[in-house]
Formats: C-alpha cells, structure tokens, sequence
C-alpha cells in the first residue's frame, strides 16, 4: 500500500492542521502571550509565507527528489511529525482529563486515539483530505452558531494592552507560530498532483490562519489573559472549554471542535510522519502506519520532554520544514527530465 | 474475519483499558447545589444544600425536598476534604448555582484561596453565582427554600436574572470573579445578600441592604447591594441604589426609577457610558459622559434637577469607591487602552493612580412626557 | 455443472433432430423434469420439434402460432435455409431469431421463449413466446412518497425497463443485457444513456460483472455485494430504488441503472452519500418544502446516530454538561432502576430491534397489535416497574424515529450499527469517544468510492455542483452539469 494524498485532500487537511495547531500553539501550550496571540498567527502567517510560496512552486506531479536527498528530507519531515503528534497526543490526554474523564487510564486514551489515528491513516489521503473538508464546514456551523450567541459577552477592552507581552515576546511568539504553520504545511510535500488548484499552499495557510484567529480572538474575549499569567493550561483549557460566560449548552460544541479539531491535527501529523518513514524505507504503507503510531505511543508514555527547549523546538520547526522542502525540490528539479 | 476479530480484540482490550468499568452512575452523586462557606473561631464551616432524591420521576421531585449538610475544617480545602467523606454518595460540585460566603470571609481574604480552589475544579461549572452574605451563610443557606413553584437552581437563576435587570445587584459569577481578581483590570464587584432580619448598615432611607428591602414574600432570603473586593477582600459595601448606580457606570443597567424624596422620575441610560481615562502630569483624568432620558409623569423635576441628582450620587459612589483604594467601576477597562503592553501598564499602576484622579462626570438628561 | 454438461452447451445445432433432441433432452434433464416439454410436429413430411418451458410461455401462443402455423404450412421445406424460412414463412411471432448454440438455445427456453429445431436446419428458432404468471405494476410499497409517480418496479425485467422507458423517453437510452453467474444466470440489464451516463463508470460496472464467477446470483442485493467497491464498509455504495422515476431522474444525472430480473429493485451508481439521503418527492415538490423534508431528515439522521452516545457520555461522565434541573430529573427518574445506564440503554435498543423484526415477519392481520405491544408493555409498564427509566426510552423513541426518516432500508440498517458502535465508544471514553467515532465513520465514508467517484462529491473534494444537496434551491437555478456526467472531472 503506497500512502498517497492528492492535491485537493491535501489542502483541507493542511488548512485544518493549519488552524487547530496555530491556535493550540499560542493559546494552550505556550501561556505567556496573554490575549495576544491572534497577533502571533498573524506575524507567523508572515513568516510563513515563503514555505507556502516555495511549495506552490509549478511542477507537476509528487515531489520527487533524488535518492540521495530524498531520504534525509524525508527523515527531517518525520522528524517534525512525530514530535508534533507526541505534543498533541499529550495534550488530548490532558484535556480529556480535564473535560470529565479523569478516571481513564492515560494508556488506554492513549492506545485507543493511536489505534484510531492508525485506522485514519490506513483509509489514506482520501480519507483524512476530504474528511478535513467536513471538519471545516461543520467547525464553521458550530463556532457561527458559539460566536453568536456569546457576542453579548465577548469584552473588547481584553484585548487591550494590545501589544501584551511587549514586542520582544510577540517577535518570538511570531517565530514560534511560523514553526507551527510550517510544520503543518509538511502534508502538502505529499501531493501526488495539482488537483489542489493554483496556489494550494498559500490557500491552506490563509484559511487556517484565517480560523485560528478567529479562535484565539474568540478566546480572548470571552477570558482576561492576566490571569492565565499566573495560571496553568487547565485554566486555559477552562477560559475556552467552560468558560463562565458560557452556558451549559453551549460548551458542548466547543468541547467537540477542540477534540476533533486536535485530533485532526494528530491524524494529519500522524499521516505526514507514516508517509515520510515510507518515503525513506520504502515499506508496506501499513508497517510505516502502525510503525509510526508505535514510535508515537512510547514517546507520549515517556517521560521525556522537550518543555525547556520547547521555544528552540518550536522555532526550529520553521527551519527543518524549510530545509527539508529544499531538498525536495532540488532533488525534484534533477529527477524531473 | 481474522481481522474483524483483532479488531474486536483490540477494542475490549482497551476499552478495559479506559474507564468504562469504572464509570460513576448519575444517581450515585451526591449534587451540591448552595454552597455556604463560613469561619467559626478557627474553622472554615461548610454548609451544602443537595437535593434528595426521591425516585418519584418527577411528581414529587426535589422541588422541595433538599437537604442540608455541614463540614468542619481547618481551612476551606480541609473542610471540602471532610465534606467528602461525610456524605454517603460521591460529591459533585458540576451542579452548584450558588456560592456563597460570609461576611468574616470575606473580610479575611479568604476568597482568593476559595476562588482558586474551586475554579481549578474542573467538576465544578463555573457560572455558578458567587455571594457575599451579610450574616452567616450557614443560616442564609439553610432558609433559602424554592419559591414560586420552582425547583431550587432555577428559582434561584431565575431571582438573580431578575435582580441583575434590574441593576440591584452586580453580574457576579464565580469565573467573573476569578478573572477580575486575577486579571490587572478593575476589581470583582459581588452580590451582596441577607436573611431579613440579619444586622446589616443603613446609610440612609430608601438606599437598601438586603434587610431592609420592605417586601415580604415566602422566603426570607434577600439579594441587594454588592461588595467590592479588592486583592480577595471586602474593601467596601454598596447598597441596592449605589449597585444601580455602579451598575449604570459599568452599562450593565439601563434603566430605574430615580426617586428625590416624594418625587420620582423613570430614567433610561440612552447609551453605554463613554469613559476615557487620560494621562496627565499629575495623574489620571477619567472623562465620563453618560446621557439619560427622564420620564416624569407628575412633570415635578427638571431635567437639570435630575442630572444633578444623578451626578451627585455617582460621584459620591466614586468617591467612596476612591477613598477605599478600590475600583470595580470598569475604569481600568479604558485606561488600559492606553498602553501598549501590559508591563506600561503595571508601570502606570492604576491602583495608586484611581484613588488620587480627577472625575470629570458629565451627565445630561432629555426629559419626556412618555 | 459438469465437463459433459458445459461441452455440449458449447455445441451448435447439427440439423439431425434425434441428435439435438437428444443432446437438449440431456441439458434439461428429461425425462426426470417434467416441466420440459418437446413437442413434434410434422411440416409437409419434415420433421419439427417445438421446445419450451411448461408455465414459462403463453399456451395459446404456441398452439396457434406455432404448432397450427406449421402443420398449415402451404409448401414443404427447402432443403437449404430452414431456419430462416421458418422465421419468414412459416411462424406467426413477432419476436424471432435464429440461434446455433445450444447453451443459449437452453437459456432462451429457460426464459420463456420456444425453441423451434427442424430436421437438417442448422440453426434453431428462437421464439418469444414468454407469458408466465406476473406481479402487476403496483405502488412502490417501500419508499413511498406523498407527491409524485406511485408506480413501482416488480419481478419482471421487461416490465422494469418497459417503466424505465415510459420515464425516460429518448432513443439515447441503451440497454445491455447480460447475465451473470455460472450455474443459474441471472439476466441483468445495464440501462444507460449515450452522452451523458460517464463512460469510464461504465466500463468499470462492466468489469465487475464480468468478473462475477459465482455460480448464482439470487437477486439484485447480491449483485449489488458482489459489484460494489469496498463491501467491507457499512455504508451502501449503490442506491438501491423500487421507483421508475427515481431511477430515471438518475440517468439524467449521468448516472447508470442496474436492474435484474426477478428482483423489484433497480441499482442506482455512481451514488454519494447526498443522494442516500435524498427522496424522489423532493424534487417534485415545490423547493422550499423539498428544502425542508431533506433538513429534517438529515437532523434525523444526526439525531438518530448521535443521540444515544451523547445520553451514554453526558449521563455516565460529563454531568456538568447537563443543565441541573434536567440532571437531578434524570437522576430521579434513574433511582430506582436497577441497572446501569449502558445496561439499560443495550436492553431498550434490543427490545426496539426486535419489535422492528417482529412487525416485518408478523402475519399482516396482528402487525399492529405488535406496535401497540412495544410500546404499552416495553414502554409504559417498563418504566412503571422502574426497570427503564423514561427519559431512557424518550431517547430511544426519538432516535428509533430518526433512523425510520431516512429514505432507503439499507441505509436506515447502517444507522443502527453505526449507532451501536458510537454507544459502545462513548460508554468507553464519553464526549472524546463520540467524537473519536465521528471522526472515524466521517473518514471512513470520504475514503469510499463508488464506480471511480468520491462517495462526499460533490462536497468533498468539492466539485461545482447545483444547489441540491441538503439545500435544494429552485428548479431554474440547477443549471450546472451534474458532476457524475460525461466530461466532468472526477
């Protein structure tokens, strides 16, 4: 079985990815923007920008590179997934401990998500592209419908000292996205043709972040984010999950746009790191599936973490997604007659 | 069929995994509904009101029958500890509509440890209401009974949505709370309530403590006024009219009707309150416009008249507000604005600048026949 | 079928009337079936057999335009082409034609025509001279409809693509007959219409069918099993329709119809998900009404799948999601049963599957004492005996009625098991396993494909399409192609 996604799957999948990991990005995992983040997504669409350019290059036909570069690319796209998908696998067993399944076992959540992000990944780039596509539109029915019947609640004045953390924080805060958008254009290497339309990767990256700053203003206007200063991911989880404001009904959407939105992104990462391990080894599309989900299950239950170098990593993203799309194309320009 | 089977393997293997055969049945929980929190000598006392339930699917359902348990402990996390093992069913707090606490906690400090604690409780909803009581909450908790033929939680929704039209008392949630303690914004305004005959201050007549408002219905529990909170503790009292005059500033409220000894006119906020704080050399300037429309049927007050009226008592408010160093009026909301990050805008301290600013209230009233 | 059998299936007529009469006695397995008759009859001193099925044909047909016609025969037989001249001169039907082969000769009698075989005539007659007992042309019992055609397909081909040619009147419209499976062909009929049925599905229908090496296919169910592109999954890939109009509304789509005989059904592809959800009087009725029966189906159909888990998940782990007065109700009305919640739910929904069953295999006279039994003795007297609580049943009901909204049986089944699998998700991981078997079905059914289209298109991946998909918006605005014609991409 060979993991193959086509241009017009690869772009919700990539749009969706875009979205969910930009907004969990500066809104869960990192604290110390405050209300600020919509503007992080905005400068990292910035700084992103010359990826998307880079991967909408014209060129037909799946990035083929020379088998000399072809690996180590493959290897760096891998790389990045499998962090990426060890981060969010961490996260879904956090929130789900916080939205009331505090008795579950962390490995049976784990095993279980893995054991469905395998099955996903198993249905190929059909599945997971077009499944992204109705993830965007009921995503997009169900925030409407939050959006509008909070609006009396939302506080303007919570986006004010509009520059947060000071410019020095933003600036970082912007690097640290642009690493998070970049790593999640990594599917869009995959596309096997240009069904997508002209300029997939810039359309990927604007609707993305285009969702995730809706979600972010979304969050900063329903909670202050003074309070997050001092306070921990459980409080942000709550700012946006069960805020006060929020009636009981209404939390129910969000609960379910959070969970399928970070597992979409699990299965997306998920998918990219299955397809670049075969990309290297050349394996059965299944081995490099349920390869991967195994390598992802023993990260998460380690205990290793990354939260110190975590600013490094993040910004690192940006670099290796960059390199790694290089090779690729270098290598396609000399394997393409 | 080989793999259908690993497939149905798989999922029992971790289905037993997860906790399905651990999972808490809904009528194994014990709901909290009130949760009154009181110091007595050196204890935190806890008094929670649940509902019973009597398994009569619906027709005598816990409308009106709760009962009321009570927990002692060192400290507010002790007592909740102690409260969990004293009750035969497993506690859940996902229910609480109310909470409230007592005048000595409230003045203790105490809050900001409570309002944590609950709000890192991830079982509890957070919209619960958030009171502070006149007298003990264990008393306060105990009387209040489901009135009108309403079951208790949405009775008491319904007389705290009802107060909040009416200005009377503050928007006061446990996460609005939490925010505005946490937050470097303005400071947590919270409702204020009473049992009827409960000691309360009476500035002078017609401005209302809970005690004193002159109706009596079947309960003996009554919400009016507020309390400023300043770092978690209760820095000033406002009573039923100065709520709706704070009310007013913040644009929660929109209307009420204003009475000058025997005269009284119906006066309607035309709009939100425009407020801007400005920095001067010698410290702030807040910059407040408000424009009414008086309805005045016996057409015995003028409009200035009434402006006036209107402008006194609000800086009065204020006044009071400044002199006990705390500001729940949302003015902090604007001055904000003016900086750029949020290290100006410790750096501009409001806290030291609200007390020492100038007030410049402009209020204008349109008066009218209808 | 033995070597011996197919051998002599494969063998032409040898104009030697003991040697085919023979060789079709051994291929019918005369005399021990009864039901073959070969009946001789002498024309101007030349010998003839008639051969046709007992009940399979029209009596008087045969007596008067066939063994009349030949004894009246004015003028011997030539001794070169008789067959022809049987056809031209002597026999009275209309439907006529010359065949060799004596494996079609036997499919021929096996449908209803009469084989005439003469003495030194190389080839035999095939005569259409079908009359065997039918269903007439009645309402489609299945999927009815409140505006728009009654009738309905029934057992015979011929009349099932007479109807389909009554809807859909042009000489584009082709028919290929076919039969599939080895030991009892079944005869199928491929309708499709030039220029428009997309070509590439076709080709791919047509591999399928001839890649079918079973040796029966009993019905158009089993068909639709053996010619589907992932039987695996739940989801059906082929819309299956009891409704003439239905199916010839598809064919304007660019889509094609399968019907075979003996099945009142015809098969409907490529299909999407969209249009299992979608009714034949929906487009018959004025759009804002067709508009609002396809809403309330499709939040049947939400309501039918999701229901039951989101109870299971909010009841057994996220309680403050449940606003408090309904939570302490549920509680209450939950006191005094003496199962768990997901015990209890197993219990409803097996009691709702088999009052279903019941009322299907019931004698039609007490098929209504079996509804009012589910509902006075599983509901009433459940809920008194404090057994089931009533919100419970409540749930049941509603999402019993959500899956019944749904236009096709098929699809009304796959409900029910995919309702089954997220109940048993959510009861493991609440709200996260709801949104864990969303997510799957979701990704599962936009992985399928039906006939080489993608089962979500048109809307993913989007393709341009008419305002028609949940939303139907005026007849005047539908003007783009739809996407299955010929010459859209795929």
């Amino acid at each position: 079985m060979i993991l193959s996604i086509r241009g017009c799957e690869a772009r919700p999948l990539s749009a969706a990815m875009v979205a969910a990991r930009a907004f969990i990005g500066v809104s869960v995992v990192t604290l110390e923007y405050f209300n600020t983040g919509w503007i992080c997504i905005l400068g990292g669409f910035v700084l992103a920008l010359p990826l998307a350019l880079m991967i909408d290059l014209p060129g037909k036909g799946r990035f083929m590179a020379g088998t000399r570069l072809r690996k180590p690319a493959w290897a760096l796209v891998f790389a990045l997934a499998i962090y990426e998908c060890t981060v969010l696998t961490r996260l879904i067993l956090k929130s789900t401990l916080y939205c009331g399944l505090d008795q579950l076992q962390p490995l049976g959540t784990t095993l279980v998500t893995l054991a469905f992000c395998g099955l996903m990944a198993v249905k190929n780039g059909r599945g997971l592209g077009n499944g992204a596509r109705i993830w965007g539109i009921v995503f997009l029915v169900l925030f409407s419908l939050v959006v509008l019947s909070q609006v009396e609640n939302f506080q303007f004045y919570w986006l004010f000292p509009i520059l947060g953390p000071g410019v020095r924080s933003l600036a970082r805060g912007c690097l640290e996205t642009a690493g998070a958008l970049a790593g999640a254009m990594t599917p869009l290497l995959f596309r096997e043709d240009e069904t997508g339309g002209k300029h997939c990767a810039l359309r990927s990256l604007s609707a993305g972040c285009a969702v995730a700053t809706a979600l972010c203003l979304y969050e900063a206007l329903m909670s202050p984010s003074l309070a997050m200063g001092s306070a921990s991911q459980i409080s942000v989880l709550d700012a946006l999950l069960a805020n006060g404001r929020a009636s009981l009904a209404l939390m129910l959407p969000i609960v379910v746009l959070w969970f399928t939105g970070v597992f979409a992104t699990l299965n997306g990462y998920g998918f990219t790191g299955a397809a670049a391990l075969q990309g290297m080894t050349g394996l059965d599309g299944r081995v490099c599936v349920w390869g991967a989900m195994g390598l992802i299950l023993i990260l998460t239950l380690t205990e290793i973490s990354s939260r110190k170098w975590f600013h490094i990593v993040e910004m690192g993203e940006y670099l290796l997604a960059i390199c790694a799309t290089v090779l690729l194309r270098i290598g396609k320009r000399r394997a393409s007659p | 069929m080989k793999r259908a089977a690993a497939l149905a393997m798989a999922l029992v293997f971790t289905a037993a995994l997860t906790g399905c055969s651990e999972v808490g049945y809904l009528e194994h929980q014990a709901y909290a509904i009130i949760i009154g929190i009181d110091r007595e000598a050196e204890e935190t006392v806890l008094t929670v009101k649940f509902p019973q339930m009597t398994g009569a699917s619906g027709e005598k359902s816990g409308s009106d029958s709760y009962v009321t348990t009570e927990s002692r402990g060192i400290n507010f996390r002790q007592a909740m500890e102690t409260l969990k093992l004293g009750i035969p069913r497993k506690l859940n707090l996902s229910a609480t509509v109310l909470i409230v606490v007592s005048r000595k906690i409230a003045e203790s400090g105490e809050i900001r440890e409570i309002t944590q604690f609950l709000i890192s409780d991830h079982r509890l909803y957070s919209a619960a209401y958030f009171a502070v009581c006149q007298g003990d909450a264990r008393s306060f908790v105990e009387a209040q009974e489901p009135s009108t033929g309403m079951r208790l939680s949405e009775g008491l929704k319904a007389m705290v949505k009802n107060g909040e039209n009416q200005g009377i008392i503050p928007q006061s949630r446990l996460a609005d709370v939490y925010y505005l303690m946490n937050s470097v914004y303005s400071d947590p305004l919270v409702m204020l309530c009473a049992l009827k005959d409960e000691e309360g201050t009476v500035r002078e007549p017609g401005d209302n403590l809970p005690r004193d408002v002159p109706v009596s219905y079947t309960g003996d529990n009554q919400y009016t006024g507020a309390c400023a909170l300043k770092d978690g503790k209760a820095a000033i009292y406002l009573t039923g009219l100065e709520t709706i005059y704070a009310n007013l500033l913040l644009g929660n409220a929109s209307e009420f009707t204003c009475a000058m000894g025997e005269r009284a006119a119906y006066v309607t906020l035309r709009r939100k309150p425009k407020i801007r704080v400005r920095r001067e050399k010698d410290g702030a300037k807040v910059e407040i416009e408000m424009r009414f429309t008086g309805y005045d049927v016996a057409g015995e007050l003028s409009a200035y008249e009434l402006a006036e009226h209107l402008r006194g008592r609000m800086l009065e408010l204020i006044g009071r507000c400044q002199a006990a160093g705390v500001e729940p009026l949302g003015f902090a909301d604007q001055a904000a604005k003016g900086s750029a990050t949020v290290e100006d805008w410790k750096k501009f301290n409001w806290a030291e600048q609200f007390p020492r600013a100038e007030i410049d209230l402009q209020v204008t009233v349109t008066k009218t026949a209808f | 079928m033995t070597e011996e059998m197919a051998r002599l299936r494969r063998e032409a007529v040898s104009g030697k009337m003991e040697k085919d009469r023979a060789a079709l006695e051994t291929l019918f397995h005369f005399p021990e079936n009864q039901d073959i008759q070969l009946r001789e009859i002498q024309c101007q001193g030349s010998r003839v057999c008639a051969v046709f099925m007992d009940g399979m044909v029209r009596s008087s047909q045969v007596d008067d335009f066939i063994v009349r016609a030949v004894q009246r025969a004015g003028a011997p037989m030539p001794e070169e082409g008789r067959g022809k001249y049987l056809i031209t001169q002597v026999l009275n039907v209309a439907q006529a034609q010359a065949e060799a082969e004596l494996g079609k000769i036997c499919d021929g009698v096996l449908g209803g025509m009469t084989a005439v075989l003469a003495e030194g005539a190389d080839t035999a007659v095939l005569l259409d001279t079908r009359g065997f007992e039918k269903r007439g042309v009645e309402k489609a019992g299945n999927e009815s409809v409140v505006l728009g055609a009654q009738e309905g397909f029934t057992e015979s081909i011929r009349t099932n693509l007479t109807l389909l040619r009554r809807y859909y009147q042009s000489a584009d419209l082709v028919t290929e007959m076919l039969s599939v499976g080895t030991e009892a062909p079944l005869k199928v009929a491929v309708v499709s219409v030039e220029g428009i049925t997309n070509p590439r599905a076709l080709e791919i229908l047509r591999k399928r069918l001839r890649k079918i090496r079973c040796g029966a296919v009993h019905g158009i169910g089993q068909l639709q099993q053996l010619i589907e592109d992932s039987p695996w999954a739940l989801v059906p890939q082929m819309l299956m329709t009891e409704r003439p109009d239905r199916a010839a509304a598809a064919l304007s789509d660019g889509q094609f119809v399968v019907v075979a005989d003996c099945s009142p059904y015809a098969l409907i592809a490529p299909c999407s998900f969209f249009s299992l959800l979608q009714a034949s009087d929906d487009a018959f009725s004025r759009w804002q009404y067709g508009s609002y029966m396809r809403v309330v189906r499709f939040l049947g159909m939400l309501i039918s799948l999701l229901l039951p888990g989101l109870y299971l998940a909010l009841t057994e782990y996220h309680t403050f999601l449940i606003p408090v007065s309904l939570l302490t109700t549920i509680a209450e009305t939950r006191a005094n049963v003496p199962f768990p919640v997901y015990f209890e739910m197993l219990l409803m929904e097996l009691s709702f599957f088999m009052i279903n069953e019941a009322n299907l295999r019931i004698p039609g006279q007490i098929g209504t004492s079996v509804g009012i039994i589910g509902a006075l003795v599983l509901g009433q007297t459940a809920a008194e005996a404090s057994i089931i609580s009533p919100i419970l049943i409540i749930i049941i009901a509603i999402s019993g009625l959500g899956c019944y909204c749904m236009p096709g049986h098929s699809f009304t089944i796959m409900l029910i098991l995919y309702r089954l699998g997220i109940e048993a998700l959510c009861l493991a991981l609440g709200l996260y396993g709801l949104c864990l078997a969303v997510a799957l079905i979701v990704c599962q059914v936009c992985s399928l494909q039906s006939f080489g289209w993608d089962f979500m298109t048109p809307l993913a991946p989007h393709r341009p399409h008419n305002p028609d998909l949940i939303v139907r918006l005026p007849a005047f605005l539908q003007r783009k192609k739809v996407y299955a014609r010929q010459g859209e991409k795929t």
